[in-house]
């Protein structure tokens, strides 16, 4: 393939006139493709890259001017360093880098041969970066929330904004799996008996304290809240966990609620006893949803999807997200519609291939 | 079985290497490389015990993957470490080898469940390529940090020698670095619906990555040789620490259990 010196070289050759245009396109990509501008614009990014590890993103401009001062604030604010990966600079970087990179493998295509592997990985990266381009203009993706039984066929991809999938979920089961169940440990301090030690509780259980008194687990509520009817629970979420107790000895009994949260929030027993109470909430081991889509009323595909096994359809990807801690029975799905994840594995595999190859493992001897 | 009597058979390597410092017998440094391979061998063993005992591939938090990293290290110099031309380099391994295991010992070391996210066969995958790449960089750093001390080479030879050790050794953690970032990519597509997220684990691998990109370029286009490519080589490796350990302890993302 001629060059765009060749070129230019050839055209003067045959007019016999200087090709002022010519140099100007012959300069524009001797520049374009060489190393320099990729060290360059490699430094640039490096450069970004780090600075937008180090600012919260995601934030507001507000949130900025808080943290850094109200001039700094502003100035990144402006510069889009609250937000930066998505940018249009840095964009704009990354689409220069892919020029560079381009322009780099036409100049040398001529030593492609020579130096397969090398071809190869920028090609790779090419692929990669177009991927990430298709994703850019075209992807889709939001949270479908659903309770057991309930179906939705819109999801949420911001504040009042909803996409649409071509298809309808219906939750039909949604578990959550424990490791173990959570924990409620006790530390016990009956000084006129001669204890003080830590024992773990369970509801309906009885504690022997020495000889002559015995300590029960009632009754445990996750989130205590006063209710019209007494102490009850606001919901499942373990976010104010309280342990109703009975303490007996000599033939009496109390009965009194100790607060994981609030220590010193309990019954006062005149001195004979303190009861500190720690929550250990349970481990979540997996939480799965089993689905059913259904296009026009008709089934289409029914599954189950958890946590690193995700469900496809029509294009769509539908992820475990997350659930609600407050209701075990209401799952939260991630929707994601991404047309060029095929383009980035596909670089990948390229990318590995041609750095397989440069190595030249037949004469790796270091 | 836990990594301690690896531990103390790198001591038993420390000692013996030193004293091949010190009497210049070659029997001292034999024995040293015989403690430091018992010492490989001891923690193969406490892994393959910890795996079996956990159930999963350890290598879920910074105590695991520190004490994989310090195995990947001493496979790599007992392959391929012993060639290079620095002074005492087998006392140089033992040491770094001590110094990830002393870190590693500093951790909570518990065995616990793990968490749905890293329910997965990518684990083993993914922080496995991604820890031997680090041993090779690991590698790597010990010749450029020789060549940056300003030592002479007892020959041309052996100046050569060590910069084509530096050069090779990068350029398989290179390809590894590759590999353990594609694998991660494909997990993190399978678990969190992305690819990339720029997550700050994410972007500083990404500028590890780019960092000895631009170290063999300078190599092969700039011809970068000798001390420059050491001093490229050694930020490479400065990337890869705070990659590791920085972004743990500075930085929050969705690496968090890392």
């Amino acid at each position: 393939m001629e060059t765009a010196e060749e070129t230019r070289k050839a055209r003067e050759a045959a007019t016999g006139a200087p090709d002022e245009q010519g140099a100007w396109a012959s300069r524009a990509f001797a520049t374009t493709s060489s190393v320099r501008t990729f060290l360059l614009l490699a430094a640039a990014l490096l450069a970004a890259c780090a600075v937008g590890t180090f600012i919260p993103q995601g934030q507001p401009p507000a949130a900025l001017e808080e943290r850094f001062g109200p001039w700094l604030g502003r100035v990144l604010g402006t510069a889009g360093a609250g937000d930066l990966f998505r940018s249009w600079w840095f964009n704009g970087l990354l689409a220069a880098l892919g020029f560079n990179l381009a322009a780099c493998s036409l100049r040398r295509i001529r030593a492609a041969r020579r130096r397969p592997g090398v071809f190869l990985v920028h090609a790779a990266l090419l692929l990669i970066l177009a991927g990430a381009l298709v994703r850019g203009l075209s992807s889709e993706r939001g949270l479908l929330q659903l309770k057991e039984g309930a179906w939705a066929d819109s999801f949420e991809i911001g504040p009042r904004r909803h996409g649409f999938l071509p298809f309808r979920v219906r939750l039909d089961r949604f578990v959550v799996d424990h490791w173990e169940g959570a924990a409620h440990y006790l530390q016990v301090r009956v000084p006129i008996l001669g204890i003080d030690s830590v024992v773990r509780a369970k509801v309906g259980e009885r504690l022997r304290l020495g000889d002559d008194a015995e300590l029960e687990a009632l009754r445990f509520l996750p989130n205590f809240v006063l209710g019209p009817r007494g102490p009850d629970t606001r919901d499942q979420d373990p976010a104010n966990p309280a342990l109703e107790l009975a303490y007996r000895r000599g033939g009496g009994e109390r009965r009194l609620w100790t607060f994981a949260r609030f220590p010193d929030m309990h019954q006062d027993m005149g001195g004979e006893a303190r009861i500190l109470y720690q929550f250990v909430p349970s481990r979540v081991r997996q939480f799965r949803s089993q689905v059913t889509l259904l296009r026009d009323e008709v089934e289409v595909k029914r599954g189950s999807l958890h946590v690193n096994q995700p469900l496809s359809h029509a294009g769509w990807t539908l992820y475990q997200f997350g659930f609600d801690r407050s209701d075990p029975t209401r799952s939260t799905l991630l929707v994601v519609r991404d047309p060029g994840v095929p383009l980035v594995y596909a670089g990948f595999a390229v990318l590995v291939a041609g750095l397989a190859l440069n190595l030249r493992w037949g004469r790796f001897r270091p | 079985m836990t990594p301690n009597l690896s531990f103390a058979l790198l001591l038993v390597s420390l000692i013996l290497y030193s004293g091949r410092e010190a009497t210049g017998r070659p029997s001292w440094g034999r024995a040293g490389l015989a403690a430091l391979a018992a010492a490989w061998a001891a923690l193969t063993a406490a892994i393959v015990v910890r795996w079996s005992q956990a159930g999963y591939a350890p290598l879920s938090n910074q105590y695991e993957s520190l004490v994989f990293l310090a195995w990947s290290f001493l496979g790599l110099y007992l392959l391929f470490g012993r060639e290079l031309p620095v002074r005492a380099p087998g006392l140089w391994a033992t040491l770094a080898t001590l110094v990830v295991l002393g870190l590693g010992s500093l951790l909570d070391k518990s065995v616990r469940p793990l968490v749905p996210a890293l329910q997965s066969n990518w684990l083993l995958l993914h922080v496995s390529v991604c820890m031997i790449a680090y041993a090779a960089f690991f590698l790597s750093f010990l010749a450029a940090a020789w060549a940056l001390a300003g030592r002479d080479w007892p020959s041309r030879a052996l100046e050569l020698s060590a910069e084509e050790f530096s050069y090779q050794t990068v350029s398989l953690g290179f390809l590894l670095l590759t590999l353990g970032i594609v694998f991660g990519s494909v997990w993190a597509n399978e678990a969190w619906g992305t690819y990339w997220s720029w997550d700050p684990k994410e972007t500083w691998s990404l500028i590890t990555w780019l960092v000895y990109a631009v170290a063999l370029h300078l190599r092969q286009a700039q011809g970068w040789r000798g001390r420059r490519f050491a001093a490229a080589s050694a930020a490479g490796f400065a990337c890869v620490v705070f990659t590791y350990f920085g972004v743990n302890y500075l930085l929050t993302g969705l690496h968090a259990y890392a």
